[in-house]
């Protein structure tokens, strides 16, 4: 057995319900996290939060993939995730000093993402109401005034949320074989929403919305449910954020984040599962590479540039990114033809 | 009158400049297949519309099995039984063609594996099994058509209207496309109805056949009585399409 990649090619038909693509890509984290445990150690911090993007990347996957439609607010669930974890979690005695206004909620560490995730659903569950029965551009720019709204809440809400200083002292860390296993398990959530039958109809409807509705498919309920398998997903990552970083503010969840995320699904490509986490790995790594760049030559701004430079060049020639509709399957030698 | 699976009555549509459906009724039966013709911009587009819910009439009402659906969206009238195609066959082109049965399925069979079946009894039927895993955007025009036919009968309608079915196709697909069309209306409880230009389908598959020209019903009658119209003869004559082969 070896994993392979198939190619969309006319004579290979692209079956992406196989099994075999959640474990192809566990296995390719666990070995990039080897790779990096016995041979780079100075990169563990960097791997773990590429681990947090995978996350991250995946969760907003399952809806501008399935939907068709880009998101620029699932920050936001970020964001609520992250702060739900700070508040669950930031130890008793520190949070009566630094944060006296923060509710007095203690969970532990897995339970804080959880909710974290469950919050962002909610919220997602509510702002879908509206923004769900928008189309294109529409609702991707109906994602971006979500992103805003969060973004100034955070900023604002000084006694929750630390107002603009944001959070510190979230005291768990979050090691590299934790931030694997939960990048395995929102794979896992991602890709049985994909194969559910609710993945494959907004799919239909990505791809003709007239035709799917001629065949009984609710567009802007499948969307919805969509949105909030996508924002749970968000919000476990941002919980992740929160116990990885230590600390964080509202513009950690802001513009910056957003771009860079939207960059690696579409250079990995937004519609294939394999294509999100191609895209954090390699946008990492491009970035990692071009902060050595910065330190050499003294110039800030290499990073951001080249960042866009990868964006703009899939657009131009590689419209749907590295992997298209393709997925990382286990195959036996031949079997992929 | 209440045997009709599907009727219409009074309706109307008016578009800036051109009523392009004044007062049309229509009836069609379980088991029958209607058909309706009429030279280019008489209608029978927009009437199929106005009867799906892909477009809301100025007057008039929609009944399927006694019930009024007029005031449905189109994906309501479907999970109900009300099924149509396009002139474009409309495949999902980044689904394979099973995906493509299975999702048309899903409402009325609730769960993925007996959608799944039913969709590979459909392609079984429709002699395309062989290309269940191909994504629809690599099928030929004629197949596109076949698989946007089963798709439409996947969803287990009671009605279906099926809008130019033959267009484009060559002798030969037109040939297998007729007798799916009348495979599926005798095996399965269902009424249909059919526009379509070639009067060689018209008047081999249908039990009745309706003629529109400017919006209007001009005829209502069985393949023959049609055919000897006069008012048929007029229309299609007296118009420049002239697309009739009959
Ligand atoms: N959305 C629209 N806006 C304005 N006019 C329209 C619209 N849709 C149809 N029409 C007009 O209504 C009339 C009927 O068009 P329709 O498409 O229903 O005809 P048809 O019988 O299906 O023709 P064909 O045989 O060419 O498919 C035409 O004059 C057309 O130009
Ligand atoms: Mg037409």
């Amino acid at each position: 057995m070896t994993a392979v990649i198939k190619r969309a090619r006319p004579s290979v038909a692209a079956d992406p319900a196989h099994w075999s693509t959640v474990p192809a890509l566990a296995l390719l984290l666990t070995l990039v996290c080897g790779v990096v445990t016995l041979a780079l150690p100075q990169y563990a911090a960097v791997t773990v939060l590429a681990l947090v993007g995978v996350v991250f990347v995946v969760g907003m996957q399952s809806f501008a993939g399935n939907s068709g439609i880009f998101s620029f607010g699932h920050v936001a669930f970020m964001a609520i995730g992250a702060y739900t974890t700070a508040i669950t979690t930031i130890p008793e005695a520190t949070k009566k000093i630094l944060f006296p206004g923060m509710p007095e909620i203690a969970l532990p560490a897995p339970l804080a993402l959880v909710a974290g995730g469950l919050l962002a659903a909610l919220v997602a569950a509510l702002v879908g109401i509206p923004l769900m029965r928008l189309n294109g551009l529409a609702a991707s720019l109906g994602t971006f005034a979500l992103l805003n709204i969060v973004y100034n809440l955070a900023n604002n809400l000084d006694a929750i949320t630390g107002g603009s200083t944001g959070v510190s002292s979230v005291a768990q860390g979050l090691s590299l074989t934790h931030a694997l296993a939960w990048s395995a398990v929102a794979l896992l959530i991602v890709w049985t929403y994909q194969q559910s039958g609710h993945g494959l109809a907004l799919r239909a409807a990505r791809e003709d919305d007239v035709a799917a509705q001629s065949l009984g498919v609710a567009i802007a309920r499948e969307r919805h449910i969509s949105f909030v398998v996508s924002a749970f997903v968000c919000g476990l990552s941002g919980g992740m954020y929160a116990q990885a970083s230590g600390s964080f503010s509202p513009s950690s969840f802001f513009l910056v984040a957003t771009f860079g995320f939207v960059t690696m699904l579409v250079v990995g490509g937004r519609l294939s599962l394999t294509g999100a986490v191609l895209g954090v790995l390699s946008i990492t790594l491009l970035r990692e590479g071009l902060k050595v760049v910065e330190q050499a030559t003294q110039y800030t701004g290499a990073v951001e540039i080249g960042m866009s430079a990868a964006m703009l060049l899939t657009l131009l020639l590689r419209p749907l990114g590295l992997m298209g509709t393709a997925e990382l399957v286990f195959a036996r030698r031949g079997e992929s033809r | 009158m209440t045997e009709d699976i599907l009727s219409a009555t009074g309706l109307v549509r008016r578009f800036a400049g051109v009523t392009a459906v004044d007062d049309v009724d229509l009836s069609v039966r379980t088991g029958e297949i209607l058909g309706l013709i009429g030279p280019n911009g008489a209608g029978k587009t927009t009437l199929v519309n106005l009867v799906t819910g892909f477009d809301r009439p100025d007057t008039g009402r929609v009944f399927l099995d006694g019930h009024d659906i007029t005031r449905l969206s189109a994906a309501q009238r479907s999970r109900r039984g009300l099924v149509r195609t396009f002139q474009g066959a409309r495949i999902f082109g980044r689904l394979t063609v099973r995906e493509n049965l299975v999702v048309s399925a899903l409402p009325r069979l609730g769960s993925r594996r007996r959608a799944e079946s039913r969709a590979d009894e459909l392609l079984e039927y429709g002699e395309v099994t062989a290309l269940r895993m191909t994504p629809g955007e690599r099928l030929s025009a004629g197949t596109q058509r076949i698989v946007g036919l089963l798709r439409a009968v996947a969803a287990q309608p009671s009605a279906l209207l099926i809008d130019e079915p033959a267009a484009g196709l060559n002798e030969v697909e037109s040939d297998q496309l007729s007798r799916l069309l009348s495979a599926i209306s005798e095996n399965m409880e269902i009424g249909m109805m059919i526009i379509e230009h070639d009067m060689k389908v018209i008047m081999s598959l249908c039990h009745r056949v309706q003629v529109l020209n400017h919006g209007r019903t001009i005829a209502v009658g069985s393949p023959d009585e049609i055919r000897r119209d006069p008012a048929v003869l007029t229309a299609y004559l007296g118009s420049s399409s002239g697309n009739a082969h009959a």
